[in-house]
């Protein structure tokens, strides 16, 4: 009897220290906040935030694994403000920039959709536009947060299109303004 | 043989039940009358028992030399023998092994508890190296990421250029100017004049 539980013992060690050897990175869940700017929102852990010369940006993070030799990341999420000289008005502001936006063939519409984030409601525009020469798969969520309107522009190549949606999702749903 | 062996073993008996009849009639629990009536009886049988006996071995029986004694303690160690192995049987299994000895048992648990420590170690190992190779270190220094994309659309700048230069130069028996005007908006024009002069004079006017 004592053999038999030493030898369970020993099964057992056995199969926590082998599997603690296989564990992934990736299997973490770690995640960060960013609050600056005047908002907040969080990410995922591995991500860091990234420097950006987009018109109006607010701030960018990005994947630091998907750099290429630019330095740009292929997977970011970017926050920017349309202009301020525009009316505040989400609807009117959302379709005069893709009526402009989509004039030009190199961006080709996807789809679009009324969501709600947060018990807001927002619009989302998803779109293929290619940038430096590589295609990449847009996700802009409009809405409004105490009567100023922000665009999170989540993108990624189309390959990872889907397996980024929860980390953009992670981003969307936990945006605030301060 | 066999009638013999009961024969002796019926006199046993008789001779047993003799002496628990006078130890009952010195304890006293049998009167006189019934001690000596009891006696007479016991002691005809076991006369009868010897006449029987020494017929058997008048009539010559083969091993009958030996007395019957011998063969009655033969049978009894017979008897004996096989209830032994009876309860060798019924009491130790064939599958048990051979009951080694102390130092024999030591050996092999150690030896069994040497090997499960090797495997356990072995086995530590592995995990430690699959660990090692499929850990990812992350990258001590933070990547600086440039971000350029927009959501918006890019603005286009329609606004127009124009630098112009005026030279002018004028010479003691001759005066002649030169215009150079440049459109940077659309393209560009040039216009050079052929005269030169002694006095240069240079204006730039920019749109």
């Amino acid at each position: 009897m004592k053999n038999y539980l030493f030898f369970a013992v020993i099964v057992i060690l056995s199969l926590v220290i082998l599997t603690s050897g296989c564990v992934n990175n990736d299997s973490f869940n770690t995640t960060q906040t960013y609050s600056g700017n005047g908002i907040s929102f969080t990410y995922n852990g591995t991500w860091e935030v990234a420097n950006t010369t987009s018109p109006n940006a607010v701030v960018a993070v990005g994947d630091p694994k998907t750099v290429d030799a630019q330095k740009n990341p292929y997977t970011f999420v970017l926050i920017q403000k349309p202009n301020e000289t525009q009316n505040n008005d989400l609807d009117q502001t959302y379709n005069q920039n893709y009526a402009t936006l989509f004039n030009n063939s190199s961006n080709q519409h996807v789809s679009e959709a009324n969501i709600t984030v947060n018990n807001n409601r927002a619009l989302e525009n998803i779109y293929l536009t290619n940038s430096s020469g590589m295609q990449m798969q847009m996700r802009a969520v409009w809405l409004t947060q105490k009567g100023v309107i922000y665009v999170i522009l989540c993108g990624t190549i189309p390959a990872n299109f889907d397996k980024e949606q929860k980390n953009f999702d992670l981003v969307i749903n936990s945006f605030k303004v301060q | 043989m066999k009638e013999m062996i009961e024969i002796k073993s019926d006199k046993d008996k008789v001779i047993r039940s003799l002496q628990e009849l006078e130890f009952e009639f010195a304890q006293g629990n049998i009167s006189k009358k019934t001690y000596n009536s009891q006696k007479r009886d016991l002691e005809e049988k076991i006369e009868t028992f010897e006449v029987a006996d020494r017929v058997k071995r008048l009539q010559g029986k083969g091993d009958s030399e030996k007395p019957l004694e011998y063969w009655t303690e033969k049978k009894e160690q017979e008897k004996e023998k096989l209830a032994k192995e009876e309860l060798m049987k019924k009491y130790i299994t064939t599958s048990s092994p051979s009951y080694p000895s102390n130092k024999t048992a030591k050996v092999n648990v150690n030896r069994r508890k040497a090997v499960l420590t090797a495997v356990l170690a072995l086995i530590f190992i592995t995990g430690i190296g699959f660990g090692v190779f499929l850990m990812k270190v992350p990258e001590s220094a933070a990547v600086s990421m440039n971000i350029n994309q927009s959501a918006f659309p890019p603005i286009v700048n329609n606004t127009t250029n124009v630098t112009n230069t005026t030279v002018l130069t004028t010479t003691s028996n001759t005066s002649s100017t030169s215009n150079t005007g440049t459109d940077t908006s659309t393209g560009s024009n040039t216009n050079n004049g052929g005269n030169t002069g002694g006095n240069t004079q240079t204006t730039n006017k920019t749109k």
